[in-house]
C-alpha cells in the first residue's frame, strides 16, 4: 500500500485531474467530505498543505503533492521528485508604488524562511509575521514591503502595490519520504513513470 | 508492559545482538569498548558526526570541557594512533552514545564494524558485504553510492566552492529541478548538465547509462568501483550515485541500509580516509555502524 497525501485546495484539484488521466484515483470525490480514499493499493489523503509535509517527513504518508512554497518555507526533510508542472505561481517582493526602500526593511509575510533566504543578504530584515491579507500590511503602516506568492498580481494591483523583485518560481512539487524512497523504490518509480507520461501527453 | 513482554524484548535483544556480533567475530574483528568521554575541543576539530549543539557536555576537575561519547570513531582514531606506526586492524563495538534531544539526553545503542590499514576496493567489498550479512534475513535495504562520483560531477561544473555547496544541498535533497536551474544560470555547459540529469532522475538508476561517458579521472574511479562492488557483492542492493552523505569526510564508497519500520538510516557506513588525516597520522579507514534500537524495531513483529 502506498499512501499519498495531497494539499488540500485547487492543487489538489489539479492533482486528481493528472491521476485519473492515467487511470488512477478514480474514487475520489473531492466534493465529498472524506479524507481518505483508498483504491488499488493507494491510499490518498486530503490534507492542509503544511501538514502534507509533516505526514510525509514522518512516514505516515509516503508520497505527497504540495506547492513548493510549502516546501521552502518548511526546509527539505524529504526527497522532491517532480516538478508537476500546475500550480504555477512565484515568490515576490512587493511594495506600495512609488515607496522607496532601504537597505533596513520591515518585511510582512507569511513566509518568513523563505524571505530570509532570498533577501536576508541583500537587505538588514526585522520580519513580521502574518497569517493572511499580508498585503494589508504595508498599507496600514506594519511593514515597509511584504514577501508573498503572486499568481495573477490581481490582488496585489487591487491594493496598489507593485512588484519589485521577483524571488523564485513555484509550482506543485511530488515529495516522497525518503525511506520509502529506498524500500518502495519500484512502487515510487512506477507511479513516477504514470504521471510522467501524463505530463508529457499535455505537452 | 508485563514483566514477561519486558524480558521476552531483552533476550531478543540478546538473541540479535549476538548475531550481529558473532559475524563480525567470525571475520576476525577484536571488540573494542570505548571511552565515555571525550574532549569537546577535539571532537569540534574532527567534525564529528554530531553537531557540537547536540552533544551532552560535561566540565572536568580542570575546568575543561568534556563530552560524553557521541559516537565511536573518534575514540577508535585516539587509542589506534597512538599505538605506531599502522598496521592492518579489524575491530567491533557495541556500546551507547550520548546526544542531546529536545526531550534531554537520549542513549541509543551501537554496533559497529571499523576496518583500518588497508586501502583496496576488496577492504570495501568485505566490510559491505558485512554489512550485508547483518541485514540478511530482514527487510532492510541497502542502498551503495560512491562520493567521488559527487565530487567528480562538481569538479567537472568548475563553478566556486559556494555554488558548489548550493548544487550538494540541493542533490541531498534530490531537488533535480533547482540543480539544474542553478547549472544552467551559471552557464555550465550542456554536457555535464546532462550527467546532473542522469545521476538525479529516479527513473535512470540503471548503471548501464552511466558507463557512456565520465567527465574526470574522479568520475571513472567512482564507475570502476562500483561496476566491481555489483560483480562481486552476492546480495541485491539499490545503486544510487546521487546519494550524497551529510558527512565530508567520506571519501569513496558509501552505502546506507533501511527498514521499513524506522523513518531513518538503520545502518550507516562508508570510506573515510579523509578523517584519520586529522590527526595527523593518515591512513586508510573504512566502516559501518548498525542503530540497534531501530535494528530492534525493524525485525520485531509488531
Amino acid at each position: 500500500m502506498i499512501r499519498i497525501a495531497m494539499a488540500k485546495g485547487r492543487l489538489s484539484e489539479s492533482a486528481v485531474a493528472m491521476f485519473q488521466e492515467v487511470g488512477l484515483a478514480e474514487s475520489v470525490d473531492l466534493a465529498s467530505r472524506r479524507l481518505v480514499f483508498e483504491e488499488d493499493e493507494i491510499a490518498y489523503m486530503f490534507l492542509k498543505p503544511k501538514d502534507v509535509m509533516t505526514y510525509v517527513q514522518n512516514g505516515i504518508a509516503d508520497l505527497g503533492i504540495v506547492g513548493s512554497d510549502v516546501i521552502e518555507e518548511a526546509g527539505y526533510h524529504v526527497y522532491e521528485l517532480m516538478d508537476l508542472g500546475f500550480g504555477s505561481c512565484k515568490f515576490a517582493l512587493a511594495a506600495p508604488e512609488g515607496r522607496i526602500m532601504h537597505k533596513k526593511m520591515r518585511l510582512a509575510t507569511k513566509y518568513p524562511n523563505v524571505a530570509r533566504k532570498y533577501l536576508g543578504k541583500t537587505y538588514d530584515l526585522t520580519i513580521i509575521p502574518l497569517n493572511g491579507s499580508v498585503e494589508l500590511a504595508p498599507l496600514a503602516g506594519l511593514s515597509d514591503g511584504i514577501v508573498d506568492i503572486v499568481e495573477t498580481g490581481k490582488t496585489l494591483k487591487a491594493n496598489r502595490l507593485i512588484v519589485l523583485e521577483d524571488l523564485c518560481h513555484v509550482s506543485a512539487r511530488l515529495i516522497c519520504n525518503k525511506v520509502t524512497y529506498r524500500i518502495q523504490n519500484r512502487a515510487v518509480t512506477e507511479l513516477m513513470k504514470l504521471l510522467k507520461g501524463a505530463m508529457d501527453d499535455r505537452q | 508492559m508485563t514483566i514477561k513482554q519486558w524480558l521476552q524484548e531483552k533476550r531478543a535483544e540478546d538473541r540479535q545482538s549476538q548475531r550481529l556480533i558473532g559475524i563480525l567475530n567470525t571475520y576476525g574483528y577484536t571488540r573494542f569498548n570505548p571511552s565515555y568521554f571525550e574532549s569537546f575541543e577535539d571532537y569540534v576539530h574532527c567534525k564529528g558526526r554530531t553537531s557540537k549543539l547536540e552533544t551532552v557536555k560535561v566540565i572536568n576537575g580542570m575546568g575543561d570541557v568534556e563530552i560524553l561519547r557521541p559516537d565511536v570513531t573518534l575514540s577508535i582514531l585516539k587509542t589506534i594512533t597512538g599505538l605506531g606506526p599502522l598496521e592492518k586492524v579489524k575491530l567491533t563495538y557495541d556500546t551507547r552514545v550520548f546526544k542531546l534531544a529536545a526531550e534531554g539526553i537520549a542513549e541509543s545503542r551501537q554496533i559497529g564494524a571499523e576496518y583500518f590499514g588497508e586501502m583496496s576496493i576488496d577492504c570495501d567489498l568485505e566490510v559491505m558485504g558485512l554489512a550485508v550479512k547483518c541485514l540478511k534475513d530482514t527487510d532492510a535495504v541497502l542502498v551503495i553510492g560512491h562520493t567521488k562520483f559527487i565530487t567528480g560531477l562538481l569538479k567537472a561544473t568548475g563553478l566556486s566552492p559556494d555554488k558548489q555547496e548550493r548544487l550538494l544541498t540541493a542533490m541531498y535533497h534530490k531537488q533535480q529541478k533547482e540543480t539544474i536551474e542553478l547549472l544552467r544560470t551559471s552557464k555550465v555547459s550542456e554536457e555535464v548538465i546532462e550527467k546532473f540529469k542522469q545521476v538525479m532522475d529516479p527513473l535512470q538508476q540503471d548503471l548501464t547509462c552511466y558507463r557512456k561517458g565520465y567527465l574526470n579521472s574522479e568520475m571513472r574511479i567512482a564507475l570502476h568501483d562500483m561496476e566491481y562492488i555489483m560483480k562481486m557483492l552476492p546480495e541485491p542492493f539499490q545503486v544510487d550515485l546521487g546519494m550524497v552523505s551529510r558527512f565530508d569526510y567520506y571519501d569513496g564508497l558509501i552505502f546506507k541500509g533501511y527498514m521499513p519500520k524506522w523513518n531513518a538510516p538503520v545502518l550507516r557506513g562508508g570510506r573515510y580516509d579523509k578523517l584519520t588525516a586529522l590527526y595527523g597520522a593518515s591512513f586508510p579507514a573504512v566502516g559501518f555502524s548498525i542503530a540497534f534500537d531501530a535494528y530492534m524495531k525493524g525485525v520485531s513483529n509488531d
